[in-house]
């Protein structure tokens, strides 16, 4: 009772003081106290009325001070708890008494800082801004505008962002006030930008007060430029960049030795934003990584980088700079002073690299043309890749530097550089793609066991006949030897004894076989191809040297590359090398086929096995003369004698396999020779690496994929058995030499996991959408939204037929940004349709000006019409009165929204549909199935796996394009969520947004998410269209099934609310004259879609793989109208 | 006024015969059908790409029937008339009125012209009307009558019903890749057609063609054949039509003027078929692997 009277006394005190002071002044008191009497205690409602007291003394500045106080006051309150409070009032007291008018600042801007700010941040505010102040009127006004401006910086940044403002601002009002307050005013205009890069851009320019202060001047108009310019990401790199300026001068501050003048900042940030300007974005982050790299050794470095950068790029491409700059780092790290001249290309060294380099052909430079160019050769859609791409998948490709196929893509090195010129080395990369592409279009890997060959007698199916009948009655052995092979060349090599043998003949015939088709159709390439061919002929290891059998196999190799070259051969077998020859050379006949080939290894084979592999040293060497020898071609014809011998030395063989097989256990044969262990030869670099079990297994594979869905168990095929396969492999027994069987497993694991991707068992798909997602009470109350990007929409509850008020959240985004890289695909990939795309669209332009002939009436008459309605008058006949013309002036005044489903069933992989069920029925043999399988390829079935939303995208981008060329204003967004309160909804493109190469990042990003709820992202995007002046507007819905999503499709009503609520979304739309459409690939569409859409229009597309075309035409449909 | 008349050859349209043997190698038993419809008095429609001879073909058969007719027939009557060919280009302004006739005034009031089509179904020839789909669509009143039993050809302005002489056919050609959803032809249009399909012909045949029309070697038509047969690959890859026999034969006869075959090829085959750069490129490695 008593404390109270006495803070009462003191209160009535203050107050009669206030009132001396000025009459205003206490009434602002008086209001304000009442209103805070109610959550002050007594104690504190004495000191804050004293502080308002205190500060209000003096000037008319004071008194202003005061009354701000005082009003603020209870809007503080409001705001933050009363033990901050205190504090406040006691900072605010503290500033104004240092300087009133810093003091009315701070209080102003105080209510709206805290919309940003932590109260207890609000001291440390204060105080911060009263350390710029500095005692001169200059730095008061400095302070003061900080403060002002804190709000505003602080809706971008945060406060330890704003802290290094302040200390920036305080530095550099050391220097200039002027400056300080004018960078203020540029802060809070442009800080923005910057995005989450303001931290680091501040960081920066801290440092530059403290070493640079002299160049923030220029800086900033050099920001000012290229904010102008929009080269916003090129700045944000470039501070990144700086951050590094000052580091050294950190470390070794004392350590000043500095050897030469130190390269301004600011010229630096001008060489790099000049130099990166023109450039795109990806060339620009990369130019960064470079200097990034380069930057912590050299600041000059970097900096000549920059100079020279674009005429870089322009000779090299990425990968080749990447190699011209790691040479230059590791010169850097001995010489810093020969590496700074490196980078500004003054070295010899450094000129040297750059022109063997840019002679060089790079795949990624040639890709597109070879695609197109092995295309055309070939007849199929063949991809191009490097062949480090097939290395790195380890499923037995061991050598990035040679060039290969499996049937579907070529693989090509990397970059070739052994010539120096470009011409040569693109002469040579041509005729490695044309030989590996020879292999599609001749058929390597159509080999067919069962298919007859054209020149020989087909001795394939007695050998197979042996194997069976020897094996017969052994039923151990007959078990494993008459399963079904993966494929039909392991079935052939599997005849021999000595597969690697085999298949080294038969890369040899059938690449010979190639070379030859190769050089009878393309002429043009032909003195190319030879030069390539007699440069394969040098540093092949001397025949002298070899053991006999392996010496034939290289004469034969020799011989395939270059039958008129003159080969030294061993005199004793003089007569072998010439069947041999004779047997070789039939592959150049036009009418060889893969089979052909086949033939033809078993008879060299035969030959070849024959001969012992030892090292002869007695042996004399002789010049073949070709023409004599090859005189009495008509002498080789196959008699029934030979066939005879053939077919008698092989059974011979499979009787020998047999008993050594039963002598086994008795240990080692008595036949200890020193017949060495018969080793493949070296490879020919321009045929590259010819694998054909593994091409076949894998082509075929590609073939069939996406077909069925359960291949593995139509053949039999796991991993057990494919590693057997691969372990029987003769190519990779040998490559892994004595290597533990794990490497096998692993290729063999490698391959499986392979053929399982293309299978199209994506497990990702499905069983996204689990319950792991934060739960919010489905009966429970109206959400709020509670940021910037979010917004509350009602649900249509169409058992109560009435809005459930707020009751789904969207949160909006901008999607992130990828690599433009489908986009580009995407549109290569359909170029051919996209041209027929675009020319429609093109054509809607001009029909809209056209001159409408043959009206009753119209603009004016049309002299022709009139002559002939004279005539028919004259003549006597009724003319027509259709004589005017019109100009038909329909303006395309036109906005849509696009909005993508990303649920997440658009994972799925899309089933060709051109292939039913019912279609499917394999044979289980494998011989037919293979063939089956080729039938199939035949009828064009394109290799890929492709999920819906892969289709989605496709076809938006299409349209994209399409839409470009008619001018049209539209949108894009996409859509996805879990539960009511997290409907995301992502923005590719906003309406009024221009096309860029930012949005074909975004589209890029678009993936498979988790559930459908319809009706939110539908208001959300009417939204959107309602913003936007348009005659026409249009919401285009691409979905892939029907909404649904937790608590939207709730159980017993079925799906029914969740098509309710959509089709009243739908209908909103209409009422505000959006013209809604739907188009759907869910092939159970009809039934809800009828419900759902009402009157409205849509389509139900039962062909998913339509979508891409079917997109623009539907557009075009809907918006001719 | 000097009296330098410039010589020209003129001649009636119904009046235009084919007298030489027009070159032509058939595909399949196309002249037999064509050959049958026209004793049957069936109209034809030939479908397919530019440059694959379907105007080639409909001369050699005015040239064939009336020859070879005549010769079967010269038990009957020894004087067999030689058909005669006439052809309309149709294009987007082609009304029904360009193909019937009108009147013209002239200075005693107006005067009655026929048009190509009157023309012919009174003379008995061959109308061949090129491209029929961009004809406007008044046209059809006028084909329907004349392409079914009745075939006679109504002339509304001069009230008048011509009945088609023995030997009229109509024959028209589309081309199904320019098929767009506005222009295409209407069921019952089609209806009345037998349709013969063109497309390019097999390697053999067309090598044989290039090798006759611009007269260069084997080795070069079979080249010139296989540039074809690669080109129509690339459909797929943003070519709108493929390369025709048509610019294979240019490009043959410009080797045969002496161009070098990589450059002959370039103007009449790469340049000509599309305006893309990359698919120059590509193309052109096509060529030069082809031709050295």
């Amino acid at each position: 009772m008593i404390a109270s009277e006495y803070y009462n006394n003191k209160i009535s005190k203050i107050g009669n003081q206030l009132k001396l002071v000025s009459q205003e002044l206490y009434l602002t008191f008086v209001s304000n106290k009442n209103d805070l009497s109610k959550y002050f205690d007594e104690k504190t409602l004495v000191d804050w009325a004293s502080i308002g007291l205190n500060i209000s003394n003096g000037s008319e500045k004071n008194l202003e001070t005061g009354k701000k106080f005082f009003q603020v006051s209870s809007l503080i309150n409001e705001k933050i708890p009363l033990s901050t409070f205190k504090i406040w009032m006691l900072t605010v007291e503290k500033i104004s008494l240092e300087s009133t008018s810093l003091g009315y600042s701070y209080l102003i801007s105080s209510p709206s800082v805290l919309k940003f700010l932590r109260p207890r941040y609000l001291q440390e505010w204060g105080e911060i801004s009263k350390n710029i102040f500095s005692g001169s009127w200059k730095s008061n006004l400095l302070a003061a505008k900080f403060l002002e401006s804190s709000p505003f910086l602080l809706e971008t940044i945060s406060f330890d962002d704003l802290k290094n403002l302040a200390k920036y601002c305080e530095n550099l009002s050391i220097k200039s006030c002027d400056l300080a307050s004018d960078h203020l005013d540029w802060f809070t205009k442009n800080l923005a930008l910057f995005g989450k890069d303001s931290s680091d851009f501040i960081i920066l320019l801290k440092k530059m007060t403290i070493y640079d202060w002299r160049e923030i001047k220029i800086f900033f108009e050099l920001l000012d430029l290229n904010i102008q310019k929009n080269k916003i990401e090129n700045i944000k790199y470039l501070i990144q960049l700086l951050l590094h300026f000052y580091s050294d001068k950190e470390d070794k501050s004392n350590n000043d030795q500095t050897k030469k003048i130190d390269l301004k900042i600011t010229n630096y940030a001008k060489i790099f934003l000049i130099n990166t300007e023109k450039l795109k974005d990806l060339d620009v982050s990369r130019i960064f990584n470079f200097n990034l790299n380069l930057i912590k050794y050299s600041r000059d470095a970097s900096y000549n980088l920059n100079n020279s950068i674009n005429s870089l790029l322009e000779k090299l491409t990425y990968r080749q700079l990447s190699e011209w700059f790691n040479t230059g780092i590791e010169i850097l790290k001995k010489d810093l002073n020969l590496g700074e001249l490196y980078f500004l290309v003054e070295t010899e060294q450094s000129q040297l690299l750059i022109d063997t380099l840019s002679f060089s052909v790079d795949i990624e430079r040639e890709k597109e043309l070879f695609k197109i160019y092995c295309g055309a050769l070939s007849g199929k859609d063949l991809e191009i890749q490097s062949s480090e791409k097939l290395v790195e998948k380890e499923i037995g490709w061991l050598d990035s530097n040679l060039a290969t196929t499996e049937g579907t893509t070529i693989f090509l090195p990397q970059t070739v550089k052994r010539f120096n010129s470009k011409k040569e080395n693109f002469a040579w990369y041509k005729v490695i793609a044309t030989h590996q592409t020879g292999h599609v279009e001749f058929g390597s890997f159509e080999f067919n066991f069962g298919r007859n060959s054209s020149l020989f007698f087909n001795l394939r199916f007695k050998l197979n006949n042996f194997k069976f009948e020897e094996n017969i009655d052994d039923s151990e052995i007959n078990k494993n030897d008459s399963k079904s092979y993966l494929t039909d060349i392991s079935k052939f090599l599997n005849l021999f004894d000595d597969s690697k043998l085999a298949l080294d003949i038969f890369t040899l015939l059938e690449a010979f076989r190639i070379d030859k088709k190769v050089l009878n159709v393309y002429r043009g390439i032909r003195d190319d191809y030879i030069d390539v061919q007699k440069s394969a002929l040098i540093n092949r290891p001397k025949i002298e040297e070899l053991p006999t059998r392996e010496a034939l196999v290289e004469i034969l190799i020799r011989y395939s590359i270059s039958p008129d070259l003159n080969i030294s051969i061993p005199s004793k077998y003089k007569y072998i090398i010439k069947n041999l020859f004779v047997l070789v050379n039939k592959m150049s006949s036009s009418e060889a086929i893969v089979e052909d080939t086949a033939e033809a290894t078993i008879r060299i084979y035969k030959i070849l096995s024959e001969i012992d592999n030892t090292l002869e040293d007695d042996l004399e060497f002789e010049e073949l003369d070709l023409n004599e020898n090859f005189q009495d071609e008509t002498e080789n014809q196959e008699n029934e004698e030979d066939i005879k011998n053939i077919l008698d030395y092989f059974q011979s063989l499979e009787k020998d396999l047999k008993s050594s097989n039963d002598k086994n256990e008795f240990g080692e044969s008595e036949n200890v020779s020193d017949e060495l262990k018969y080793k493949s030869p070296q490879e020919v670099e321009y045929r590259g690496d010819f694998k054909p079990e593994l091409s076949q297994l894998l082509y075929d594979f590609q073939l069939s994929d996406g077909i069925s869905d359960g291949n593995f168990d139509d053949l039999n095929l796991n991993e057990n058995d494919l590693e057997e396969m691969i372990k029987n492999f003769p190519d990779i027994k040998d490559t892994q030499g004595d290597q533990s069987e794990n490497t096998d497993g692993n290729v063999a694991k490698n391959i499986a996991d392979l053929i399982e991707n293309l299978d199209g068992n994506d497990s990702n798909s499905g069983g996204m959408f689990s319950d792991s997602f934060g739960h919010v009470d489905e009966n429970g109350k109206s959400l709020i939204s509670s940021g910037k990007d979010q917004y509350v929409y009602d649900e249509w509850d169409f058992r109560a037929k009435e809005y459930k008020k707020n009751w789904c959240l969207v949160n909006e985004k901008k999607m992130s940004e990828g690599e433009s890289d489908f986009y580009d695909e995407t549109l290569l990939n359909y170029s051919g349709l996209m041209k027929e795309i675009r020319k429609q669209f093109e054509m809607i332009v001009p029909e809209n000006y056209r001159k409408i002939k043959r009206l009753e009436e119209g603009e004016e008459q049309d002299l022709d019409l009139v002559v002939e309605a004279m005539t028919d008058l004259r003549a006597g006949i009724t003319p027509s009165e259709k004589i005017f013309w019109r100009r038909n002036k329909i303006e395309r005044d036109i906005a849509v929204a696009f909005l993508l489903d990303m649920s997440a069933s658009t994972a799925e992989a899309i089933e060709n549909t051109k292939y039913s069920k019912d279609d499917w029925g394999a044979p289980d043999d494998p011989e037919k199935y293979m063939e089956w399988l080729r039938k199939r390829r035949s009828q064009g079935i394109r290799r890929g796996y492709k999920r819906i939303i892969d289709l989605e995208k496709e076809g938006i981008i299409l349209l994209i394009e399409a839409l470009e060329t008619l001018g049209d204003f539209y949108g894009i967004y996409g859509f996805s969520g879990y539960g009511r309160e997290n409907v995301e909804f992502f923005v590719m493109k906003e309406i009024e947004e221009k096309f860029s190469s930012e949005i074909a990042k975004r589209i890029d990003r678009v993936s498979p998410l988790h559930a459908t709820r319809m009706g939110p992202a539908i208001r959300h995007t009417i939204k959107k269209l309602e913003k936007v002046e348009a005659k026409s507007r249009f919401l285009f819905l691409i979905s892939d099934g029907r909404p649904q999503d937790r608590g939207y499709s709730r159980e017993g009503v079925e799906k029914e609310y969740a098509v309710n609520d959509t089709k009243k979304a739908l209908q909103e739309a209409k009422s505000i004259g959006v013209t809604p459409f739907c188009l759907t690939v869910d092939k159970q569409g009809h039934d809800y879609m009828k419900n759902m859409m009402d009157d409205m229009s849509y389509e139900v597309l039962d062909d998913i793989s339509l979508l891409p075309l079917r997109l623009p035409e539907l557009y075009k449909a809907l918006t001719m109208t | 006024m000097s009296s330098d008349k410039i010589n020209y050859k003129s001649i009636r349209i119904e009046e235009f015969k084919i007298s030489e043997k027009p070159f032509y190698i058939p595909v399949a038993d196309e002249i037999n059908i064509f050959h049958s419809a026209y004793k049957q008095k069936i109209p034809v429609l030939l479908k397919g790409p530019t440059g694959t001879g379907k105007t080639r073909f409909v001369e050699y058969m005015a040239w064939h029937i009336s020859n070879i007719v005549s010769k079967d027939n010269k038990k009957k009557s020894e004087v067999q008339k030689e058909v005669p060919l006439i052809t309309v280009a149709c294009h987007e302004d082609l009304t029904a009125s360009d193909l019937v006739g009108r009147y013209l005034i002239d200075p005693e009031g107006t005067r009655w012209v026929d048009g190509p089509l009157t023309r012919a179904v009174k003379a008995g020839g061959i109308c061949y009307l090129d491209e029929v789909v961009e004809a406007r669509k008044d046209t059809t009143v006028i084909i329907h009558p004349l392409t079914d039993h009745r075939r006679l050809l109504t002339i509304d302005k001069l009230g008048e019903l011509i009945e088609a002489s023995e030997g009229f056919l109509m024959v028209v050609s589309y081309n199904p890749g320019y098929q767009n959803a506005l222009k295409d032809l209407k069921q019952s249009t089609r209806q009345r057609f037998i349709a013969i399909e063109f497309d390019f012909p097999p390697f053999e045949v067309e090598k044989e063609i290039i090798k006759t029309e611009s007269g260069v070697n084997d080795s070069i038509a079979s080249s010139l054949a296989t540039i074809g047969e690669k080109i129509r690959n690339l459909t797929d890859y943003g070519l709108t039509e493929a390369a025709s026999p048509r610019v294979l034969i240019y490009a043959g006869r410009l080797i045969k003027e002496g161009i070098p075959a990589r450059r002959a090829c370039q103007v009449a085959i790469s340049w000509g078929i599309t305006d893309d750069k990359k698919l120059h490129k590509s193309i052109e490695e096509v060529i030069s692997a082809i031709f050295p």
